[in-house]
């Protein structure tokens, strides 16, 4: 994790973040108890969130979980039922959109169509009434930044959805915002220029220190991008934490289940173990109190194939080019566990024997 | 999937071949009765019919006669004033329902769709009572302090207010999709860049509505151009335009060379229009699949500075009143605008249960008298007859005819296909007006003027952009894969046909037919030329008795085609897909 104090890398002329991140709170945005109500429908509950100066969180969670709700009160296109955003210290629940100094990635970009990209990305300076000569500067420094200097004169039909993406971002950058927020922006990309945009906006943002707040729905990205990971679940943070943390060390079987692929077997906790439907599972560490409900999750690497504690037979095998998916059936419980690809002998429907080190699954007590 | 995809390729090029063929009825039926009778038309004029020689003396008789002159430069003031009048006006409704939630939109959109569907004939008729020298309006007035002897009738105010009635609907109905277009997060877009609300309407939302506008201002200055009704009834004569001059020209001097050279006169200015138009906007803005092109030159200088002008006002209004009342002020002003648009529409019942012997409103007592005299005259139970009679077979014709050619149209992947769409918006763009004289002149050659069949054929050459407009969509939404996967399913063609096209169009087939019903209907120029004062259609013994004596009666006829139109109308909007 960088916090502000560290030296922010910046390549030729690009944006004085560092100057301004040395007197800005650590703290760039506080959301405290953050509510909004549809009628009876609760879309976000009592959210509080820390965001600190120039890291890259990313807002992640399944549709109707309340990510984009967040975004929205944060960035001021909603009101909310009630709590506080505050940005840089200052209040600002109720400000005008227009007032709040954020930059926003839009899902397809709304690029304004009728306008050039040069003057798509200098729209915001414009409205700023900076003089021109310094528009004209500060937008082919961006369009740099996001190598599209070449493409200023076009307009943004002209583009492709990868170019497209970088003028919103460039239109974003230029007039450094306290916070940048995207939503969903690489929804609308193939697979391949989805995994370029990435690294670009990963490069972006260790540049400039822009901080930046991303929602996806897609938890590879988030995976691959975020400084920390804030996945939402009605309405409420699941949890809070670093990639590797969300991955290794899930709080809840929500998050377990959604990060990453689980094996997620559930039981009765009696004398340090799990009583389950596939047999008694060992826990590791301090077991909990007898009579506790939940479940042990176990990620598909660290399932050993062909010895162990349990038995199934084999109901599918998915071959991903580096390893192979092996999908066990072990009575009524699904069990996915990982080959190497070469291995290639995982004969479906034979019996196959499986286990994993205890110190290699979880176990998580059911909520409540 | 290699012998899937080629036989995929193989039926779409067997399909080419085919399906424009379609469209030659209709190109024919065009041929015969738009451009032939227009052509002959304007031929005669420049012809000494004896010697069959050049001869331009109407022309030097129309130029050298101050008169002629005079009515084409009230024509274009009338047609450019109502014009403007109807896209300031119609820019703040078409923003008002742009703005809307889709389905309180549907609902809004019913308060303009039915003043667009009661004929300019209706409406201007029911502004003469209205605006009568001792009628309702003017009571108002009086009451508000104004003079006590208002002339609100018969003068340009009224026709320019008559024009603007009749054709503000069309004018929200052709701006509002452009705006609808428009990607609904650009405005958050800007805002959360900085700019406020009015500068992000005036820089985001104007430029982009702009084709729209455009297409509007186009559609109404042409169609005003050829308008004469409004300037007959509301006007004083110092308002009359080129069409009444081809009116009296045509039927009460028989002066088919003049009547001619008019309708010649006509559809030049229209056609410069057009061609001007297109060299400033291009035309892709009318058939509405525009991408809201770039504009260099003069238009787009004096576009950015009306709205930097328009952003830096609205601004500064906006620093000095609280947003909630302009909001109110806005909300206001769009509800009188509506109320003025629909009132015309909802005084006809109370007009024709008057219990008087003159037209009045607000009535001071209940009869049915007036519904008696129509429902016992021979005269207008005769007209009512041949107008629905008419008005069906003109609905079917159309349907059939622009069926046809729309279903070509929408599998062709012809470059032709452009032209053709040209060639079936022709009624739209030469003047009704012109179309009657030129049917009048051809129609009397072949014994077909004052029948039935030649207002039908008439009304369905008119009626036939709507339909076919209508059918056009229906089938381009149409996704013809469905027709493939009932084929591998084991339809043949005309099962195909039966159980998968045919239940997916008919709702645009009936919408279609019932539009082409109502414009038959309510149609009065052609009539008027072609039914010759011998078959009188309903529009057109109404216009006589307007012209002649205003009578209850005429209220009572106008319930009962509010009423038809109402019922058909709201059928026909339910019926169509979206």
């Amino acid at each position: 994790m960088r916090n502000a104090s560290d030296p922010i890398t910046t390549k030729g002329t690009t944006f004085d973040m560092s100057a301004a991140s040395a007197n800005t709170p650590e703290i760039k945005l506080q959301v405290n108890g953050l509510a909004k109500l549809y009628g009876q429908t609760t879309a976000l509950d009592h959210v509080d969130l820390e965001v600190r100066t120039g890291e890259l969180l990313t807002l992640l969670g399944p549709s109707g979980s309340g990510k984009t709700t967040l975004l929205q009160l944060i960035c001021g296109l909603q009101e909310p039922t009630s709590g506080t955003v505050i940005i840089d210290g200052k209040d600002q629940t109720h400000a005008p959109v227009n007032k709040r100094d954020i930059g926003v990635v839009f899902q397809n970009y709304a690029l304004f169509p009728h306008m050039t990209v040069a003057e798509n990305v200098g729209f915001a300076l414009k409205m700023r009434r900076l003089p021109k000569a310094v528009i004209d500067a500060k937008v082919a420094n961006a369009l740099e930044t996001v190598g599209l200097a070449h493409a200023a004169s076009r307009s943004p039909s002209q583009l492709s959805g990868g170019q497209q993406q970088r003028v919103a971002l460039a239109r974003c950058l230029v007039y450094d915002p306290a916070i940048i927020l995207m939503d969903e922006p690489l929804g609308a990309l193939d697979a391949k220029l989805r995994e370029a945009m990435q690294i670009e906006i990963k490069r972006i943002h260790r540049e400039t220190g822009a901080t930046i707040i991303f929602v996806t729905h897609d938890q590879q990205e988030a995976l691959a991008l975020s400084d920390r990971i804030c996945l939402m679940n009605d309405g409420k943070i699941a949890q809070l934490g670093t990639p590797r943390q969300m991955y290794d060390e899930p709080q809840n079987l929500f998050v377990a289940d959604f990060i990453g692929i689980s094996s997620i077997i559930r039981g009765t906790v009696r004398a340090g173990a799990l009583e389950t439907a596939i047999g008694t599972l060992p826990i590791a560490g301090e077991g909990p109190a007898d009579g506790t409900k939940g479940a042990i999750v176990v990620r598909p690497e660290v399932i050993t194939l062909g010895e162990g504690f349990c038995e199934g037979r084999v109901r599918e095998t998915v071959y991903g080019g580096s390893e192979l998916r092996v999908i066990i059936d072990a009575g009524k419980q699904e069990i996915i566990a990982r080959a190497p690809a070469q291995a290639g002998d995982v004969a479906v429907g034979s019996m196959v024997r499986f286990g994993w080190a205890p110190d290699t699954a979880r176990f998580l007590a059911d909520k409540g | 999937m290699a012998e899937l995809s080629a036989k995929d390729t193989f039926s779409r090029k067997r399909l080419r071949a085919d399906s424009l063929w379609l469209t030659m009825p209709g190109l024919v039926y065009m041929a015969l009765l738009l451009i032939l009778p227009a052509g002959a038309l304007i031929w005669q004029s420049f012809i000494e019919p004896k010697s069959g020689a050049l001869d331009l003396t109407v022309y030097r008789q129309m130029f050298s006669a101050g008169v002629y002159v005079k009515v084409l430069a009230n024509t274009f003031a009338i047609s450019a004033q109502v014009t403007i009048v109807c896209l300031l006006v119609g820019y703040p409704i078409a923003v008002w329902l742009a703005g809307m939630p889709e389905r309180r939109r549907r609902m809004a959109m019913w308060l303009v769709l039915l003043p667009f569907w009661v004929s300019p004939l209706l409406k201007n008729f029911a502004w003469i009572v209205l605006l009568a020298r001792k009628g309702i309006v003017a009571q108002m007035l009086t009451g508000m302090g104004f003079d006590t002897q208002l002339d609100l009738l018969y003068g340009r105010g009224a026709v320019i207010f008559g024009m603007a009635h009749a054709m503000l609907p069309l004018a929200i109905l052709t701006m509002l999709p452009t705006m609808l277009s428009i990607d609904g997060r650009l405005i958050p877009a800007a805002m959360t860049m900085g700019a406020s609300r009015s500068q992000s309407f005036w820089r985001i939302f104007v430029p982009l509505s702009m084709p729209g506008v455009a297409a509007a201002g186009l559609l109404i200055f042409v169609m005003g151009l050829g308008f004469f009704i409004t300037p007959a009834l509301l006007g004083s004569p110092r308002e009359t335009v080129i069409g009444q001059m081809m009116i009296t020209q045509v039927q009460q001097l028989f002066n088919l060379r003049l009547g001619g050279a008019l309708a010649t006169l006509l559809l030049a200015v229209t056609l410069i229009t057009i061609a001007v138009y297109d060299r400033f906007f291009g035309m892709s803005a009318v058939s509405g699949n525009s991408a809201a092109a770039r504009r260099g030159g003069v238009i787009g200088a004096i576009g950015s500075a009306l709205i930097e002008i328009g952003a830096f006002v609205s601004d500064f209004i906006a620093s000095l009143f609280p947003a909630r009342l302009g909001r109110r002020v806005f909300t206001t002003f769009v509800w009188i605008v509506i109320a003025i648009l629909i009132v015309p529409v909802l005084a006809f019942p109370p007009m024709a249960f008057s219990g008087s012997s003159f037209l009045e409103f607000p009535p001071k007592s209940f009869s049915l008298r007036w519904f008696q005299t129509y429902l016992s005259s021979d005269q207008w139970m005769g007209a009512t007859a041949r107008s629905a009679v008419v008005a069906i077979v003109t609905g079917v014709v159309a349907t059939i005819i622009s069926g046809m050619a729309a279903y070509g149209l929408a599998r062709t992947q012809s470059k032709a296909g452009g032209l053709i769409f040209l060639s079936f918006m022709l009624p739209m763009i030469v003047p009704n007006i012109v179309i009657g004289v030129s049917l009048f002149y051809v129609l009397a050659k072949i014994g077909l003027i004052a029948t039935n069949t030649g207002i039908i054929l008439g009304h369905t050459l008119s009626a036939m952009p709507i339909v076919f407009v209508i059918l056009l969509t229906t089938f381009r939404s149409f996704d013809w894969r469905l027709l493939q996967a009932a084929g591998t399913l084991g339809a043949n063609g005309w099962q195909q046909i039966r159980l998968v096209l045919l239940p997916l169009i008919k709702g645009g087939a009936i919408a279609a037919f019932l539009f082409g019903l109502l414009h038959s209907f309510e149609e009065l120029t052609i009539a008027l030329f072609v039914g010759a004062g011998v078959k009188q259609t309903l529009p057109k013994q109404m216009w006589d008795d307007i012209i002649l004596s205003i009578s209850p009666t005429l209220a009572a006829a106008s319930v009962f085609i509010v009423a038809v139109v109402t019922v058909l109308f709201v059928i026909a909007e339910k019926a169509r897909p979206r």
